[in-house]
């Protein structure tokens, strides 16, 4: 995994969940920049350039964060709620991906910022299917913000 | 001799034999003969008198026969009496035969004068003539009334007015002729008239007696006559002829003034003109007088000014040369109406003077006012040649008089005010005036009508005339007190009327002081409250009356031993323990239930040693009862009283709970003469309270408890459900993927059978992911609030039918949905309940390919209808959807709404058997019902309503399902 260009984190605990969503993005051709984090607070070292990602610069965020609610440590919505409350982070498209659509978590998932919310559906074409549309609305079809207006917009197919 | 003899002596039998001596008889026969004589004799003695007082009276002698006929028939009656006894029969005859004789002349004298007597005039016509005699004698005496005024008007005429026969002799000669002609009257009477004239004159008279005598008049002929004394004079003749009644033509009036005087006065004036030099000098000096002091001016008779003096020119600001030829009316102040000035020129050209106020206007345009003398100048015509003016500078006094006009207009309006604060007062209010001694001086029409009397009657009286002696000199001392201080008095006053009734008037006097601070007058204003009075009265009587009664009552013996009796029944048979004391506190009644109750009877024992003998203990049962607390003691001390009390005595060792209430029994004259305490036992009650007590404070605890356990049981429940929808559909989702993924990328190295299996897992994931989803639908029904709102159920549905669209494809559908009432629900939960029942109407209406399902239908059924439609029943709209599906056995309609039970085979009709629970959950939580009808192979039928019903049919919920089958 080089330290450049990035497209998705993936955060997820479960390692089923895990290989189903990166095989639905491989079959949509969206997995090869992809860093899976295992759980939030992992998830917010990363994004915030600390402890194991010192190394990285707030200079290459990932394009999208695909976030799990039930994680280990922090949960989903702590993580949320710190990308959406810090100025450099504060713009990265975070999509919520989860097994539930209780509606408490819909509202507390919406009011804290996110872009999106998707219930992993039960039927894995559904599943695949929603995977694929998201991965290309917000990698593709989306202008994201320019950052410092250096970094270049790399789209690989 | 022998005859007279033989007519006194009585041979014959007496009359009284025929009537066989019966003493009736004799005496009808006597007693009505002497009456009848006795009247005949009374009936000429009244013509006699009546004879004697009219001697005028016509016909005397027929009186005289009628008088002398009565007569003789009342001595007939009298030998009739006679007769009764002497039988005088001769003499009764010659009585008789004279009475016969002249009544037969009487008769024979009659009938001549018949007729006479019928000519004679009846009352009116006499009454007629009587009245026109009556006018001629008044006619008479106005005409000699009138020749007496002629007559004195001749004789004191200074004309010599005379009049003579046609020949010319003299027949009448006035003193005014006398001293025109000096002839007296004696000496000219029977005189020719020719003596008069004058030899130049002579033929005059015999012309003058010819026009007369062709009946004309000679008027105002002016001629000389002779006097007695040879002095010839002037006279003015004026000659008309005299007609006698017939118009004959017999005479002539001559009237002749002396002219003499008047013509010497020509002939003065005539003498004066000739030294008239002197006579105007004389008179512009007075012309100058006049000048110096009026306002003088002379117009002609076409009003223009031909002079005016110099303070003429001063008043009206005008000089003379702008004056002189202009007409009068260039100082018209057009004051004065247009009539005002017609009288006036009306007067004045007809040569009078005429006098007035006028206001002119000056020259600056201001007016003034002048007090004016108009002397019209006659000619010798005798009309007016010119006027003079004379005038008064009256301004000033106008002004004054404006002003005292002014200010009493404005005191008129303040009067006025008055007036009508006054009028407004009595159209009200019954009002009048006295002076200090208390003198009626003023009452209006109110006073008036309800005092009976006239204000003649009123004023001048003193008030107490109305005194109706109700009120007590004391009374009437403090009113005058009052205001004879100056203060108003206020009070209600029964007054006597005319008619001696009385009445009531709430009175208000006040006293109109003077300058010095003393009252002047009093001024009484009133209102009639005699109604209002009335009605008190009325009432305080029937009070009275109550009172009486109440009295009679009460003495009446029977009465008392009726309610004796009764009382000691209610107080034998009453529940309640009564018991009453004197004011000593001895015990006069104990009833039954009170030794029931306390376990011990009346004892004479001192009120302080109550508590001690019946054992008396506060609410704690354990500290005596404080006798100064006791009720009944209390009570005699006139305290009305309660309290709660313990007993425990040797007859109740176990102790006994009342409550006693005690009041003060008092006489009629409200003198206390002890008191009665009332008392119940309340053990039994005292005991249900602490038991019901202890199960409230039970059951509130119990309540708690189970409030706090429903509550962990709802938050675990949410937390299982949270946990269901997360955790359980994972592990799904894990086996459909990786199954899914394995039929990919190995589907080429497996084998059909293992494919198969595959394919089930996948189906197994699917149907579970299904059932997870609808339970948690199911608990969140559970769980969630009701948003109730007016919803359109017709759209609801409307956007049901379009969700279910998809399922419809490659069938015949044919929806019917009615138009559906606005209903007060939650939308999104009455939406899940139709899509829930219109799913399932979809689904087992399909058709199916399965043999299995075929060969259990009865028929094909090609065409699908689905209704949607409501009825209203009871008050409740009831909605029904219905399908021409397979339809169910109704048998098993009590599982039909049970969760996870089903009346298909799942390989017959997909489903999770919780549809129909979760359409029943919201149903209820509507406060609705919800139940099906079917039968096998022709449809079911739904329905459910969402309000709760006005009955209670809770009970009755499966038994209508079931009832229907």
């Amino acid at each position: 995994m080089n330290s450049g260009e990035l497209d998705i984190l993936l955060v997820e605990d479960n390692q089923d969940d895990m290989d189903l969503a990166l095989h639905a993005l491989k079959r949509g051709k969206l997995a090869n920049n992809i860093f899976v984090a295992r759980d939030g607070e992992e998830a917010l070292d990363f994004l915030f350039c600390r402890g194991r990602f010192g190394h990285r610069s707030f200079d290459h965020p990932p394009k999208l964060v695909l976030l799990d609610l039930k994680l280990p440590k922090v949960d989903g919505m702590e993580v949320l709620k710190q990308i959406k409350g810090d100025a450099r982070t504060k713009t990265i498209p975070v999509v919520i991906m989860t097994s539930s659509k209780e509606e408490r978590d819909l509202v507390a998932g919406y009011n804290l910022g996110a872009n999106s919310y998707i219930q992993k559906p039960v039927d894995f074409d559904q599943f695949r299917e929603t995977v694929k549309t998201v991965g290309l609305y917000w990698l593709v079809t989306n202008q994201p913000v320019p950052a410092n207006g250096a970094r270049e917009v790399a789209v690989r197919r | 001799m022998g005859f007279y003899k033989h007519l006194l002596s009585p041979d014959f039998t007496p009359h009284g034999y025929c009537y066989l001596w019966d003493p009736g008889m004799v005496w009808l026969h006597v007693i009505s003969d002497g009456l009848i004589a006795l009247s005949y004799y009374c009936i000429p003695l009244i013509l006699i008198y009546f004879i004697r007082k009219n001697r005028d009276l016509p016909f005397n002698r027929i009186f005289w026969m009628f008088g002398t006929f009565i007569l003789a028939c009342g001595t007939t009656h009298l030998m009739e009496i006679w007769n009764v006894w002497h039988g005088n029969y001769l003499l009764a005859g010659v009585v008789k035969g004279i009475t016969a004789l002249v009544s037969v002349i009487t008769a024979a004298m009659l009938i001549p004068l018949v007729p006479k007597v019928i000519s004679l005039p009846g009352r009116i016509h006499l009454q007629e003539v009587n009245r026109k005699l009556e006018e001629e004698v008044s006619a008479r005496k106005w005409a000699e009334e009138m020749r007496g005024h002629l007559s004195a008007v001749v004789e004191s005429s200074d004309d010599a007015i005379i009049s003579k026969t046609l020949e010319g002799t003299i027949t009448s000669w006035n003193r005014g002729a006398e001293r025109v002609f000096g002839y007296s009257s004696a000496e000219a009477l029977g005189k020719s008239m020719r003596m008069l004239l004058p030899t130049d004159h002579a033929k005059e008279e015999s012309d003058i007696l010819a026009s007369v005598g062709r009946g004309e008049s000679v008027n105002h002929f002016e001629t000389v006559r002779v006097r007695k004394d040879g002095k010839k004079i002037d006279v003015s003749v004026t000659i008309s002829p005299i007609r006698n009644s017939s118009g004959v033509i017999v005479g002539a009036s001559k009237i002749a003034r002396d002219i003499t005087e008047h013509k010497h006065a020509e002939q003065a004036l005539k003498n004066s003109l000739a030294t008239s030099e002197a006579a105007l000098r004389e008179l512009a000096d007075q012309k100058f007088a006049l000048d110096q002091h009026a306002i003088v001016a002379v117009t002609d008779v076409q009003g223009t000014i031909t002079y005016v003096n110099d303070k003429f020119c001063a008043i009206s600001q005008y000089s003379q040369d702008e004056l002189i030829g202009q007409n009068h009316r260039i100082l018209n102040s057009g004051h004065h109406s247009k009539e005002f000035f017609q009288t006036m020129y009306h007067a004045i050209a007809n040569g009078k003077v005429w006098h007035g106020e006028i206001k002119n206007r000056a020259k600056d345009g201001s007016n003034y006012w002048v007090d004016t003398t108009i002397v019209p100048t006659l000619g010798a015509d005798g009309k007016p040649r010119q006027y003079i003016a004379i005038r008064a500078d009256i301004t000033e006094r106008k002004r004054a008089e404006q002003r005292v006009k002014e200010s009493l207009a404005t005191s008129e309006a303040a009067l006025r005010e008055l007036a009508d604060q006054k009028f407004a007062l009595d159209q009200h209010a019954i009002v009048a005036i006295t002076d200090v001694q208390g003198t009626i001086t003023y009452v209006n029409d109110k006073f008036c009508a309800i005092s009976q009397y006239s204000k003649d009657e009123l004023i001048g009286q003193n008030h107490r005339i109305l005194n109706s002696g109700h009120h007590s000199k004391e009374f009437f001392q403090t009113m005058y007190h009052a205001i004879a201080n100056g203060k108003v008095w206020h009070g209600e006053i029964k007054n006597r009327a005319k008619d001696g009734s009385n009445y009531w008037v709430d009175t208000t006097i006040v006293p109109t002081l003077g300058a010095e601070g003393k009252p002047q007058q009093y001024v009484a204003i009133r209102a009639d409250i005699t109604e209002r009075k009335r009605a008190t009265e009325v009432l305080a009587g029937q009070a009275m009356e109550l009172s009486r009664y109440a009295e009679e009552l009460s003495t009446s013996q029977e009465a008392l031993h009726t309610q004796t009796l009764m009382l000691q029944s209610v107080l034998d048979s009453m529940a309640e323990g009564l018991v009453v004391a004197d004011e000593k506190g001895k015990f006069i009644i104990w009833n039954p239930a009170a030794e029931k109750i306390v376990g011990l009877g009346a004892a004479d024992v001192p009120s302080e040693e109550w508590t001690k003998h019946y054992g008396v203990f506060l609410p704690d049962t354990v500290t005596p009862f404080p006798s100064d607390q006791n009720p009944l003691l209390r009570a005699i001390h006139g305290e009305v009283c309660s309290a709660e009390m313990f007993l425990r005595n040797a007859a109740l060792p176990e102790g006994a709970w009342i409550e006693a209430s005690a009041s003060p029994l008092k006489n009629k004259d409200s003198v206390a003469r002890g008191a009665v305490v009332a008392f119940r036992d309340i053990t039994q009650r005292k005991a249900d309270g602490r038991e019901i007590q202890k199960l409230t404070d039970e059951l509130e605890h119990r309540v708690v408890e189970r409030t706090a356990q429903l509550e962990t049981a709802n938050k675990e429940l949410e937390a299982f459900s949270y946990s269901v929808s997360h955790d359980l559909r994972a592990p799904l989702r894990h086996i459909g993927g990786f199954s899914r993924m394995l039929v990919e990328e190995f589907g080429s190295t497996l084998d059909p059978t293992a494919r198969h299996y595959l394919d089930r897992i996948q189906a197994g994931t699917q149907k579970m992911g299904m059932l997870v989803d609808e339970l948690l639908a199911l608990a969140r029904v559970g769980r969630q609030a009701l948003n109730r709102q007016p919803s359109r159920l017709t759209s609801v549905v409307e956007e049901v039918v379009a969700i279910l669209q998809p399922d419809t494809e490659g069938r015949q559908v044919q929806w019917v949905v009615a138009d559906l009432p606005v209903v007060e629900c939650d939308p999104v939960l009455v939406k899940q309940v139709f899509q829930n029942l219109l799913a399932n109407a979809l689904k087992f209406t399909r058709p199916h390919a399965d043999g299995n399902a075929l060969a259990q239908a009865p028929a094909p059924r090609p065409r699908t209808i689905i209704e949607v439609t409501y009825k209203e029943e009871d008050g409740r709209t009831v909605f029904i959807v219905r399908d021409n599906g397979i339809g169910f056995n109704m048998k098993y309609v009590d599982k039909l709404f049970g969760v996870f039970q089903r009346l298909h085979r799942a390989e017959d009709f997909e489903g999770t058997g919780i549809g129909l629970a979760t359409v029943q959950r919201i149903v209820q939580k509507h406060g609705g019902r919800v139940w099906a009808e079917a039968e096998v192979g022709k449809g079911a039928t739904f329905y459910f309503t969402l309000a709760a019903a006005k009955q209670v049919e809770s009970k009755s919920d499966g038994a209508t399902a079931g009832g229907q089958s």
